[in-house]
């Protein structure tokens, strides 16, 4: 299996203090369903779903039971990040790339 | 690492624009850039001259049934006016700190809480008083809230009244 790795811009600060709006971080390209099993605590991009357009950047908090990923921002501030709060979880489908 | 393609990087919107570099959205709740500290400044200066207002104005002879009808009706007023007005500026400026500003600011400007605190706590001085040196001295908090907030958004905007 050949590992891709691609280069993320961070826009924004909902991932402060891990990263900050600048910042260029190396990730893994992922692709479902056969990759490497996504963890609690990776730092992924995703497809925005409500905005296809749109790559987040968050950190999977969780599973919901259904399996889908709960993506959260590391900015402590309730209003500083828009994630699974707002958009609920994420289908791994939508998951792009990951970082451990 | 080598990146291919990595002049082909397009600008702030969030798109992948090749294989080899993402721009990654990490955003806040509500749409970056409705904030505006000219909200509080504008209910602010309302606070300071309907308190010039009151302090100007003459008490008539209080046998004068008319003028005094007429004089309490005009401070009465002037008063409701200072205290709405007040409580607006208030919750303009809680909305900037607890909305806007966000932790990592703090970095940056370590007496941002306070200087909230201090600019909130005149709010409620000049709704209970009728003070020109508290009504200033609020006035002078939200020109440094003013200044504060576009620090964080690097950007030069002048301090400009409208009265």
């Amino acid at each position: 299996m050949v590992i891709s790795k691609v280069l993320v811009i961070i826009s924004g600060d909902s991932m402060w203090p891990t990263l900050s709006a600048g910042d260029e971080v190396e990730f893994t390209e992922w692709d479902t369903p056969d990759d490497t099993e996504l963890r609690v605590g990776d730092l992924v991009v995703a497809i925005h779903p409500l905005k296809p357009g749109v790559q987040v950047v968050k950190r999977i908090s969780g599973f919901s039971a259904d399996g889908r990923l709960v993506l959260v921002g590391d900015n402590p501030d309730p209003l500083a990040s828009e994630d699974s709060h707002n958009f609920g979880p994420v289908a791994h489908k939508l998951i792009i790339a990951y970082r451990r | 690492m080598v990146y291919t393609h990595i002049d082909m990087r397009i600008e702030h919107g969030g798109s992948m624009q090749d294989d080899s570099v993402i721009i990654a959205e990490a955003h806040c709740d509500g749409p970056c850039g409705v904030y505006d500290p000219a909200s509080a400044r504008i209910a602010g200066e309302a606070v300071q001259s309907m308190t010039k207002k009151m302090l100007d104005l003459s008490c008539p002879d209080t046998s004068d049934s008319a003028g005094m009808a007429a004089y309490l009706n005009t401070m009465s007023r002037y008063a409701a006016i200072k205290e709405e007005e007040a409580q607006k500026c208030k919750d303009e400026l809680l909305i900037l700190w607890t909305d806007f500003f966000k932790p990592q600011h703090l970095e940056a400007h370590p007496n941002l809480h306070d200087t909230f605190w201090q600019a909130a706590k005149l709010c409620s001085a000049c709704k209970v008083e009728v003070s020109a040196v508290h009504a200033q001295e609020l006035m002078d908090a939200i020109e440094a809230i003013h200044n504060l907030f576009w620090a964080v958004k690097e950007r030069d905007v002048p301090w400009i009244r409208a009265s």
